[in-house]
């Protein structure tokens, strides 16, 4: 049970939202909009193995599929 | 403990690297102002001074900013050592040497070139006018750097010290 991963995923959203108001309010959109992109991927990387963890589990404890 | 020491570290570091990158756009509208003030001196010297050239220059290099005495410093060593060069060309060695420990950009250092071209060629009144038109040029590229550095210096310290967050979290 990792509960980490929930803090952490908090607090990187929150550091995003910052940088791409700060960086929005500077005038470099473009440059905002990818750091958006680039926090959009790691948070999937961090999530989509757990994920992953949770449909391998689903399927051996109820053994359906 | 070992993680927490760890995390302190990249937050430092990234913090410095953004406070860094911020002081250098502080830095350049001094260092244009004081490249003004210098050509100014050296305006002085050649117009009433008549002073030869590696002369003016050694005289300006002990008065002006002592960031950028070092371009005048070492044009006069270029001018001495009487290899056959123009002063067009030691100046634009001396440059070419100096350029990288400054906080100027590529458009000041083309402005400074311009001026080379037409050092020591001409009588004083000629070069008393090429030495205001360089320095009316730095004195928009002065104020155009001010407005720059008041817009990014504090976005750069922002962004070092969250991107040295991010990191910490990421790695965590």
């Amino acid at each position: 049970m990792d509960t980490e991963l929930i803090f952490q995923l908090a607090g990187i959203s929150i550091v995003i939202t910052v940088i791409y108001t700060v960086l929005k309010q500077a005038g470099r959109d473009e440059f905002a909009f990818s750091t958006l992109l680039l926090g959009i991927v790691v948070v999937l990387a961090m999530v989509i193995p757990k994920i992953a963890d949770l449909f391998e589990t689903v399927r051996s404890v109820f053994r359906i599929y | 403990m070992l993680k927490l020491i760890g995390a302190c570290l990249i937050l430092t570091a990234c913090a410095n690297f953004g406070f860094t990158w911020a002081g250098i756009y502080e830095k350049r509208p001094r260092q244009i102002k004081g490249l003004e003030g210098a050509l100014q001196l050296l305006e002085t010297e050649i117009l009433y001074g008549a002073t030869p050239l590696p002369d003016a220059m050694e005289e300006v290099a002990l008065r002006c900013d002592s960031e950028i005495a070092g371009l005048f410093r070492e044009t006069a060593r270029e001018l001495r050592k009487m290899d056959g060069s123009t002063g067009g060309e030691a100046w634009q060695r001396a440059l070419d040497e100096f350029f990288p420990v400054t906080a100027l950009n590529k458009q000041d250092v083309h402005i400074l070139r311009r001026l080379g071209s037409s050092l020591g060629i001409s009588d004083r009144e000629d070069q008393a006018k090429h030495l205001k038109l360089t320095k009316s040029q730095l004195a928009a590229a002065a104020s155009q750097a001010e407005m720059n550095a008041k817009k990014s210096a504090t976005v750069y310290r922002y962004l070092g010290v969250l991107s040295g967050l991010l990191l910490v979290l990421v790695l965590y």
